[in-house]
């Protein structure tokens, strides 16, 4: 269990979300069939190779994770390559020093969830990632406001339980961006990938704290 | 059903096929960067360039159409998906000393937000990149917002138009004068009876009986329109469809149209010629001249059955732009 956010812990979090989507791997593409082109599991499989090896090369945390936005851009492609990109150089500027507080580590996710909201104007309803995005940020900002002196297990086991229930939800909703909006009211009762294995990686981000 | 294609490892397909592109055509055009398709030849700096971006598996579309006359450069994704900012941005930059860049984007999430990216970055080293969108699907309705439309195989025709204008040396607020005017009044409609498989996930893409058809499905199996129905005959889809796209470009009697049947990839000519024969007859009632015409496999969609029909409205000088000479691997005028 560690109490402070790392480059050393960002790796070992990116290489258990990474392995964590690989053994969900069939069924992210399945979900992202049902609604979209099928090939959800093979990008975010990219996405975090490209960020896992990205992370490892030399610098601070906050070059760790500027490496890690363009390692991203520059392997993959599609609506989450600029998604993912801009999430994670909001991080890299929110990132103060390199060994955050669980105070100064919630206030980098709310910086990644400011740039993001640069590139998408998507909110909780819409049937995308940011279902699981919005409420695990603002559960972290909320276990902080709450208790000052909340663990680094606690700031993440708050976004993991909020992310999940987040990525459940999409189910009942219709999607309103992507390809998935061509389906309208048809695309009601299946779960959103994005969301999914958004959910996926903030737990592996919590069990990788708890780990450490 | 397991997946029927002719692959080696699929996920470097977007690779090999832009290989063997490179390979087949090389008096006209090369791959540099493993990601993008310039002309073998590139034109001179004066000129303003013509730069496009899009996912793989819609061949010939996009970097069929680079060469004389069409695209300067076509910057490839991966398997229906945009490619990253970097690599559009590492595009742009060739052209950083022409007269002009003109990006063309379909509007697409993912085509979108990486144009926006790689703009916000090209911006940032100083190269001056103008946009212009294309989203003429009329599936979502003829009075639907430009915003919920889809960038469907309309594009090839608006290049084909904007390439001309560049090569004349006109300037980027003349190409983009002239383009706008074609590219508000052109509108695309599709039709699927049988979806298509991602030749990477192995997975269908959409549902559809067999005795099924969906007018206004996209081109990647995503749905669209009023869902599925049940097929018809080739004159009733092509009647239904041909007569939505004049109403949605407010053809008028007298004009003159561009009539272009494209097929998804596992649709017969012979499918092709009947359709068009239709929806030929149909303008031609509505008072339309038919001025330039094409039945072919423009963008594709894996082994999709179905086909895009197209119809743009020309003025004088777009269509003038349209006759104009071009040599690239997919349209050749002399």
């Amino acid at each position: 269990m560690t109490n402070t956010f790392t480059k050393e812990l960002l790796v070992s979090a990116l290489k258990g979300a990474l392995a964590s989507v690989v053994a969900r791997f069939d069924e992210l593409n399945a979900l992202d069939a049902a609604t979209g082109d099928g090939d959800h599991g093979t990008a975010i499989e990219a996405t975090l190779k490209a960020a896992v090896e990205s992370a490892q090369q030399p610098g601070g945390l906050s070059d760790a994770l500027s490496n890690v936005a363009m390692g991203i851009m520059s392997a993959t492609g599609g609506s989450t390559s600029s998604l993912n990109g801009s999430f994670y150089m909001g991080l890299s500027s929110g990132a103060t020093s390199d060994e955050l507080d669980p105070a100064a580590t919630v206030k980098m996710y709310e910086s990644g969830l400011d740039m993001l909201k640069t590139m998408t104007t998507a909110q909780v309803g819409d049937k995308t990632m940011m279902d699981a995005m919005i409420p695990a940020i603002e559960a972290m900002s909320a276990a902080i406001a709450a208790n000052p002196g909340a663990t680094l297990a606690d700031v993440f086991n708050a976004a993991a339980t909020a992310a999940k229930e987040g990525a459940e939800k999409t189910s009942e909703y219709v999607a309103k961006f992507g390809r998935a909006r061509n389906l309208g009211e048809r695309s009601r009762g299946s779960k959103d990938a994005g969301a999914t294995s958004l959910a996926l990686i903030f737990q592996a981000f919590a069990d990788a704290v708890a780990n450490a | 059903m397991v997946m029927k294609k002719f692959l080696n490892d699929p996920q470097r397909v977007t690779n090999e096929l832009l290989e063997g592109y490179a390979l087949c055509y090389p008096d006209k055009i090369k791959l540099v960067s493993e990601k993008i398709v310039v002309r073998a030849t590139p034109k001179s700096k004066d000129k303003v360039a013509i730069v496009t971006l899009g996912g793989a598996g819609h061949e010939p579309a996009l970097s069929g159409f680079v060469g004389e006359g069409m695209l300067d450069a076509s910057v490839v994704g991966d398997i229906f998906a945009a490619p990253g900012a970097p690599k559009i941005v590492e595009a742009l930059r060739m052209f950083k000393d022409n007269a002009g860049i003109i990006l063309v984007v379909l509007n697409h999430e993912g085509d979108q937000r990486n144009a926006a990216m790689a703009l916000m970055m090209a911006e940032k080293e100083g190269i001056k990149v103008s946009k212009i969108v294309t989203a003429e699907d009329i599936a979502p309705g003829a009075e639907a917002p430009r915003s919920e439309r889809r960038g469907l195989g309309g594009c090839i025709p608006l290049i084909k138009i904007l390439g001309a204008a560049a090569e004349k040396g006109m300037s980027v607020d003349e190409i983009l004068a002239i383009g706008e005017r074609f590219n508000e009044r052109m509108a695309t409609l599709a039709v699927t009876l049988k979806v298509a498989t991602h030749p990477q996930a192995g997975q269908e893409i959409g549902a559809l009986a067999d005795d099924q058809m969906e007018i206004g499905m996209g081109q990647h199996g995503e749905g669209g329109g009023n869902g599925p129905e049940l097929m018809q005959s080739a004159d009733w889809v092509a009647e239904t469809m041909c007569k939505k796209l004049l109403y949605a470009i407010k053809a008028q009697a007298g004009e003159k149209i561009c009539l272009i049947i494209n097929g998804s990839g596992a649709t017969t000519l012979m499918e092709m010629f009947v359709v068009f024969r239709k929806a030929y007859e149909v303008a031609k009632a509505a008072g339309l001249e038919i001025v330039a015409s094409k039945c072919a496999e423009i963008l594709t969609v894996q082994e999709a059955a179905g086909f895009q029909m197209f119809v743009g409205v020309f003025d004088d000088e777009t269509l003038a732009m349209y006759n104009e000479p071009c040599d690239t691997p997919y349209w050749v005028v002399r």
